[in-house]
């Protein structure tokens, strides 16, 4: 439905280029909620804009279905207001002199989507019937909550059905419950009126939440692409890990790679780990393990026979509801770690820390 | 020019979208590029450029005997006087008006920011009715008090005259320049000088000031540039009869002989004197800019709140007051009220019973008739209309290019809009009045010399630069998603322009479409160098009948205009209530090109 081929898009500011995006391609299905995740200054927002078009690429090739929309250094460029996407920004961008109405009525009176009059109310009343705000029609923009400004954002960009949803941070400005209860409701609506969306955003608990599939961008270009699940999992390199949940990341060097067993081992700062090695892996090869915090096992009674156990002291033990998140020193580095709540530790307390071998991953 | 914008080889990728408003933008640019142009090659032609041939005569009669020793002084005297004049009163004004606790500081702040509505040339002719040699009340007041026949004290025939007219109609943009900066102090550097015990006065002069002098700087460059540009007023008081000639009439009557000193057309001439005027102001401009980096540079400006502290003046609170209305009474007051007297008797005469027994409104029957019937009054309404729906169109597009798109021209266009702030008004309407006799000879059918259009075009180029800036500032306030949106629902920019953006600004163009219509209405110097038979507005007329010796029915005219315009605004106001209204009011108490050259 969307494919985006080795998107570069720089801008020129005082202080010389600032390359934006380089080299962005990800390709989005029919039906499919796609998610471009990344820390503020990535180039989500800047690939999100050139796809609807509010930014010239410097080079690359957009489709939006069967359409070319942007090719060849500006050669084909079809304008914003031909794309007909949807599109809800963060800041939601409701008109401050119209009515929720007239809002969301716009795009049906003027320009492409204009439809006969006879039809506006009723396409207008059904699609905020969509979002929840039927009995707000009357009222002035500026006299909405933020939470409802967002329902006016989103139903504006569903009024006139378009294939393409396109949304910038569009749950950010709102408290952490409403965000919570919208994401739900937002993903459940998105899935009933079968549209595809690009979804740009900050918050990885929203991308895991929301998406079928997620693209982690990092300094203009995209980490990794793959399912919430096989990202949190299975990041491919330390940047992914570090910015998709917590994840403890030591410096190793491979030191035995058995004959035909996929158990090797590792050497580390905190003392040597038994793993499962990639097929290509070779002694010497330096590599960055990683585990994460709930995957750590701590016991109180002892250093058992267990493997990849290591002897370690509790530095900070915050109790934050569930559980127990904990800071604990092995050799001298800091491991984090979760405790189930019925767990008590206290710090300074001398404990077992066991890092399970399934729970280890190899970065490159 | 404060930075050169950097040329980047990059292929042009103007989006359809941009176009339309670019092209407005262009073809103001244009007009002002291309009148500019013009007036330097008229200097280099024997007369009309209908006539072979190049010639440098213009440039070394430059170094004539009467230029040098006559007009140039004057011209200097007249700009210096000025400064000094504007200076003493808006100094301490904006002090008192800004950094302690008068009472009423509001209201006297509005009426300041009112004053430059009242027409200059008006308020002259009330200081030739007080100060004239022979008629000005005052002097005959004062003559009868001493017992001598006349007092040779006279506003009239004298560069001190014009000084003292043209600082009082110039104190208004000094006050405005200074109160920006002195507002913005950060108490904390004062509170520095208090803690190490320096007394008020002293911390005024040695704190204060300092910091704010790049704002008094700027706006004393400014006034002269202003005053030495200014026609109508020397004009009345001494230049006309060519007593006190200065530059500014010295392009008027060499371009629309008449007067006593020329009698022969002189193109060439006034197209020197145009670049004479214009060089001063940019070297002007330039300094200017200069001292608004280094006011930046002071970093006076903090962005944390406080506010600044002001002084309590305590008993002396009634002077302060007195100052604050002594310039009031001077500048408006007393002028206007001279005025109104004038034009109730039938010949000019001093207050007294007898004088009170002749009050009539004889002056005001035949007004409309000396003014030049019907057709002046149609000619004001057509000029004042047309220039103030243009002026806000043409601001809006170019503002548009400026401040929302991301045409790598658009800094140069923000630029050049501004040149006519710096460059006299006169400089324009020579190149115009020039072009008009041209058209007139090869393109007969263009209807420009001598009608309402050509002093359209001359005030909507007068007025753009402050248009911009008003236009500027409301379209930088409209968050760029607003606009995105519209576009990404499916609409093109013209709609864009017309169902978003503009009822988002209408507040801003409400004002400037006001603004621009009373400065249109009062604005006489290019209107009386572009007149010709058929095409006189109400500023001319007036102007015309007091040069006519008609005082009494001038006076009733200039009464009528000051009331029309009152009306008009307080009509306006009430009905344009709410933001209107209020940004009214704030841009008139702080008029945006006081902030910006």
């Amino acid at each position: 439905m969307i494919r985006v081929t080795n998107l570069r898009k720089q801008f020129v500011t005082k202080h010389g280029a600032l390359a934006a995006v380089r080299g962005v391609a990800f390709e989005v299905k029919e039906g499919e909620i796609f998610m471009l995740l990344g820390p503020s200054g990535c180039g989500k927002t800047t690939t999100l804009r050139c796809i609807a078009g509010l930014e010239a690429p410097d080079e690359g090739e957009i489709w939006i279905g069967e359409q070319l929309v942007f090719a060849d250094r500006g050669q084909k460029i079809v304008p914003v207001y031909k794309r007909g996407v949807g599109m809800v920004f963060q800041s939601y961008a409701i008109w401050p002199h119209l009515t929720v109405f007239e809002n969301v009525a716009y795009p049906l009176v003027y320009g492409i989507f204009k439809a006969p009059k006879s039809e506006v109310r009723e396409r207008v009343a059904k699609t905020l019937r969509l979002v929840g705000m039927e009995r707000l029609e009357d009222r002035p923009a500026p006299l909405l909550s933020g939470g409802q400004q967002q329902r006016v954002a989103l139903a504006r960009a569903l009024v006139y059905e378009p294939k393409v949803l396109l949304l910038d941070e569009p749950l950010s400005n709102l408290d952490a419950k409403l965000r919570a209860e919208m994401r739900v409701e937002l993903r459940a609506l998105m899935k009933r009126l079968n549209i595809t969306a690009v979804y740009v955003t900050h918050d990885q608990e929203e991308a895991l939440v929301l998406s079928d599939r997620i693209a982690v961008m990092h300094g203009g270009e995209i980490k990794q692409i793959g399912s919430p699940r096989d990202i949190y999992v299975r990041p491919e390199n330390d940047v992914v890990a570090g910015f998709i949940g917590t994840a403890n990341l030591l410096p190793a060097s491979i030191s035995t790679v058995p004959g035909n067993a996929r158990e090797g081992l590792v050497s580390t700062p905190i003392g040597a780990l038994v793993c499962s090695l990639p097929p290509s892996a070779a002694v010497g090869q330096a590599v960055t393990i990683m585990f994460r915090p709930e995957d750590v096992l701590v016991s109180v009674s002892g250093i058992g026979q267990s493997r990849n156990t290591f002897a370690g002291i509790v530095e900070q033990a915050v109790f934050v509801g569930s559980r127990f998140q904990c800071v604990i020193s092995v050799n001298g580095l800091k491991i984090e770690c979760e405790l189930p709540k019925s767990q008590v530790v206290e710090s300074g307390q001398n404990v077992a820390v066991e890092i399970p071998c399934h729970a280890i991953h190899l970065l490159p | 020019m404060p930075s050169v914008i950097p040329f980047v080889r990059r292929r042009a990728r103007i989006a359809t979208a941009d176009a339309l408003p670019l092209a407005f933008s262009w073809l103001v640019l244009a007009v002002v590029i291309f009148l500019l142009a013009f007036v330097l090659y008229m200097t280099f032609v024997p007369s009309l450029p209908t006539e072979p041939g190049f010639t440098l005569r213009h440039w070394s009669n430059v170094a004539s005997s009467r230029l040098l020793t006559k007009v140039v002084p004057n011209t200097v005297i007249v700009g210096f006087g000025t400064i000094c004049i504007a200076a003493f009163f808006a100094l301490p004004l904006a002090w008192l008006l800004n950094r302690t606790t008068l009472p009423l500081r509001t209201t006297f702040t509005t009426m300041i920011g009112i004053v430059p509505v009242i027409p200059g040339f008006i308020l002259a002719m009330g200081w030739i009715m007080l100060l004239d040699e022979r008629i000005g009340l005052i002097n005959n007041v004062a003559a009868n008090l001493l017992g001598l026949s006349s007092l040779p004290l006279g506003v009239k025939d004298t560069p001190w005259g014009m000084a003292w007219v043209l600082g009082l109609v110039l104190t208004p943009p000094i006050f405005f320049l200074v109160a920006g900066p002195l507002c913005r102090i950060d108490p904390s550097l004062e509170e520095v000088a208090g803690v190490i015990g320096m007394k008020q006065l002293t911390t005024l002069r040695r704190v204060t000031l300092p910091l704010v002098w790049p704002g008094i700087l700027g706006g004393l460059i400014y006034t002269f540039m202003t005053a030495v540009s200014i026609f109508e007023i020397p004009a009345l008081l001494g230049a006309a009869s060519g007593k006190v000639p200065v530059l500014a009439s010295e392009i008027f009557y060499s371009v629309r002989p008449g007067g006593p000193l020329t009698a022969t057309f002189a193109y060439g001439a006034a197209g020197v004197y145009g670049t004479l005027l214009a060089v001063p102001s940019l070297v002007g401009l330039y300094f200017y800019l200069r001292v608004l980096e280094r006011t930046e540079r002071y970093q006076v400006i903090t962005g944390k709140g406080y506010r600044p502290r002001e002084t309590d003046l305590g008993p002396l609170n009634w002077i302060g007051i007195g100052f604050v209305i002594s310039y009031l009474v001077l500048a408006v007051a007393l002028p206007l009220l001279v005025l109104l007297w004038a034009s109730l008797m039938p010949v000019l005469q001093l207050p007294s019973r007898e004088a009170l027994s002749k009050l009539s409104f004889i002056n005001y029957d035949s007004l409309l008739e000396g003014l030049g019937g019907i057709a002046v009054i149609w000619n004001t309404v057509v000029l004042v209309l047309c220039v103030s729906l243009l002026v806000s169109f043409f601001s809006f597009m170019v503002s548009w290019v400026v401040v929302r798109t991301r045409i790598r021209s658009r800094k140069l266009i923000d630029m050049l809009v501004m040149v006519p702030h710096a460059i006299p008004s006169l400089a324009f309407a020579f190149a115009l009045a020039m072009l008009g006799i041209l058209a007139s000879r090869w393109l007969a059918w263009l209807p420009l010399s001598g009608t309402i259009g050509i002093i359209v075009i001359a005030h909507i180029i007068n007025r753009m630069p402050y248009g911009t800036r008003v236009m500027n500032s409301a379209l930088g306030q409209v968050h760029h998603e607003l606009e995105e949106i519209a576009q990404v629902c499916g609409t093109k920019t013209p709609t864009v322009m017309r169902r978003i953006i503009l009822p988002l600004v209408k507040p801003s163009v409400v004002y400037l479409a006001v603004w621009t219509a009373m400065l249109s209405f009062q604005e006489v110097t290019m209107a009386l160098f572009l007149s010709g038979p058929q095409n006189h507005v109400l500023a001319v007329s007036i102007w015309e009948l007091w040069e006519s010796g008609s005082l009494g029915t001038a006076a009733a005219g200039a009464v009528a205009m000051v009331a029309t315009m009152s009306a008009l605004m307080f009509a306006i106001l009430s009905v344009a209530r709410g933001p209107t209204a209020g940004l009214v009011g704030r841009g008139v108490a702080e008029p945006p090109v006081a902030e910006e050259p």
